[in-house]
């Protein structure tokens, strides 16, 4: 037994060294000309207000030297990485879990540090301390989607089975029921034959 | 019920056809359309078919006014039994527009049904709010209006809040302070005094952060609420968090909304929980807590404890997740486990698979092992249309073999 756990626990630790071997960014869904579609945006960026320097501003350089060479590379008119950011990080509302996925196959691996600790049962005490910080990735519709909208088939927020074992849960911590559950009949409409 | 049905469809077709034109001759519109429905039995192995409409819509107009819509509709469709919610419906207009580097701390007035937290409570508030920043680390935000239980769909006016909060960054710390006045129909009205700070140093060995917060009803002087939290980093990728917290049901809400609150316990809920977690890389995350609570029922103080281990880890376009855990409580023992996979097979398709069990050992002699295995795929069908299939089986004392089957298809416009 002693020596299953030793080895459990040694490829526990090998699997996190090489999980941090592997460790990159998360990647687009598609290369950023697939992503970006100009006569999608061009209403909308006229509208806005938002002209084409806005977006290609002739900062890259080539950095080939010599006198034959171009100022400027090829590419020259293909904007910085982060040009997206300038309307997608808090300026323009998706409506999606987080607006992250719109482009990010894996939003996860984008979350800030302070999301690793305890943050299921941190994040609403951090919300209520600065509440717009969220906004750089999120809309009220993170929110909802785990304490507004119901989906019997398909609870965010409770494992599978919890049906089974809501009784020994709501005895252990019953704050975290009325988070959502206030309806006074709520319990009645399974236990006394409602629903099921 | 029939009658109903239709108004709502209308309603929310006439919304669709607006949202349809709305993009020709507005700045910004993003919207999602979600529809799911499954099949499924219950225990008296009656069949039940949910059907749910999700619609979200945000639009932002040229002069920066902006709306926000999130509707759902939900219909039991063997008993014809339709039910229509209103999540947020919410215009916000901008005082200021915000800061170069930090472009979502906007002043503005929001007018309408929106999330309201503060403190220690989260209701939907009908009324108004008003975030100002005058910089990037102080700002203030005022709210009046009715606070109702998030199930609620008509406005209800049997609890109303007026009041605000101040939050500044002095000493190299964040403080917020705040007043609510909160009018109950029928009941005393509470004054409600809110206090947080937050502190890191990150300049010191092991980066402490601490973070209190308090709240008390004047008239009394009583602490009804309030927490401890104390953060630490002894290694480079391993954090320590340690907190205590004396938590009430939401006391911005009518007291007879607390009713399945005061089923099980009769006294504030005292919880204790120290967690730890191991992140070498964004790829690689597992955490370990213990919870251990304390509350007082009908029947005397009980105690109850929580451990539970998870690992989460994405290897190129794979999402590997895994949990095991312990529930202990005067309801009862379970010790469960599960292991989740999302695997991206192309940028069109998605793989999904579930399985988990749990041991379960209730107050009411009931024994058992309860297995759930879900499965399933994601499609985009085209650049805006995702389509989600997906079936699951489970065996308990409830079922030898249940199956169900759900399906997603979501819309999106942005």
């Amino acid at each position: 037994m002693f020596r299953i756990f030793i080895f459990n626990l040694f490829c526990f630790f090998m699997f996190g060294a090489m999980a941090q071997a592997a460790d990159k960014p998360s990647v687009l869904i598609l290369p950023p000309s697939g992503l970006f579609s100009h006569p999608n945006h061009k209403k909308v960026l006229e509208e806005l207000g938002v002209s084409c320097t806005d977006c290609h501003n002739f900062s890259i350089k080539n950095k080939k030297k010599g006198p034959l060479v171009s100022p400027v590379p090829k590419g020259f008119i293909k904007p910085s990485l982060h040009v997206c950011h300038q309307c997608h990080f808090g300026r323009v509302n998706l409506p999606r879990p987080n607006q992250c996925e719109a482009c990010h196959v894996n939003s996860r691996a984008l979350r800030p540090q302070d999301h690793y600790i305890a943050w299921k049962n941190r994040h609403g005490k951090m919300a209520q301390m600065d509440r717009d910080r969220c906004k750089q990735c999120h809309t009220q519709n993170s929110c909802d989607q785990c304490h507004l909208q119901i989906d019997t088939m398909n609870p965010s927020n409770h494992p599978a089975s919890f049906r089974l074992y809501h009784s020994v849960e709501a005895r252990m911590n019953p704050q975290s029921c009325v988070t959502c559950h206030q309806r006074r009949t709520f319990c009645s409409d399974c236990h006394f034959g409602r629903r099921q | 019920m029939h009658k109903t049905g239709i108004i709502v469809c209308l309603l929310l077709m006439s919304l669709a056809a607006i949202a349809w034109h709305v993009p020709f001759a507005s700045a910004s519109v993003s919207l999602k359309s979600t529809l799911s429905t499954g099949y499924y039995r219950d225990a008296e192995q009656d069949s039940h078919v949910p059907a749910y409409l999700y619609w979200n819509f945000n639009h932002v107009a040229k002069n920066g006014i902006e709306t926000f819509l999130n509707v759902g509709l939900n219909n039991a469709v063997m008993e014809d039994l339709w039910r229509i919610y209103v999540y947020e419906a919410m215009l916000s207009f901008p005082i200021w527009q915000g800061f170069e580097d930090a472009p979502y701390r906007t002043s503005r007035l929001q007018v309408g049904r929106q999330l309201f937290y503060e403190g220690f409570e989260l209701s939907l508030l009908d009324g108004l709010q008003l975030p100002f920043y005058w910089s990037q680390t102080g700002g203030m935000t005022l709210a009046a209006g009715s606070a109702n239980s998030v199930y609620v769909s008509e406005p209800n006016w049997e609890s109303q809040v007026y009041g605000g909060t101040v939050h500044e960054n002095f000493a190299g710390a964040l403080w917020k302070a705040g007043y609510f006045f909160n009018y109950r129909e029928n009941q005393d009205s509470r004054n409600l005094v809110e206090a947080s700070v937050l502190k890191i140093w990150n300049q010191f060995f092991l980066h402490p952060m601490v973070f209190l917060r308090g709240q008390m009803n004047l008239p009394s002087l009583s602490l009804y609420q309030s927490m401890a939290e104390i953060q630490l980093v002894p290694l480079e990728d391993v954090t320590v968090n340690v907190s205590a917290e004396g938590n009430l049901p939401n006391q911005l809400l009518p007291e007879n909304q607390e009713f399945i609150y005061r089923m099980f316990a009769t006294s504030r809920q005292n919880t204790y929980r120290l967690s730890t977690a191991w992140a070498p890389g964004r790829s690689f995350h597992t955490e370990a807590s213990l919870r251990y609570i304390l509350f007082d029922s009908q029947k005397g103080d009980e105690n109850a404890n929580h451990y539970d281990l998870s690992i989460d880890t994405i290897v190129s376009d794979l999402n590997l997740g895994g949990q095991v855990g312990h529930i202990r409580s005067y309801g009862g023992e379970v010790s469960y486990g599960g292991v989740k996979i999302l695997k991206s097979l192309s940028h069109k398709t998605k793989l999904r698979l579930e399985g988990s069990m749990a041991w379960v050992d209730k107050i009411n002699q009931i024994q058992g092992w309860a297995y759930h295995g879900r499965s399933g795929m994601d499609f985009r069908l085209a650049s805006r249309f995702i389509l989600s299939a997906l079936a699951e089986v489970e065996r308990n004392h409830l079922f030898d073999m249940d199956a169900r089957a759900i399906l997603y298809v979501s819309h999106f416009y942005f």
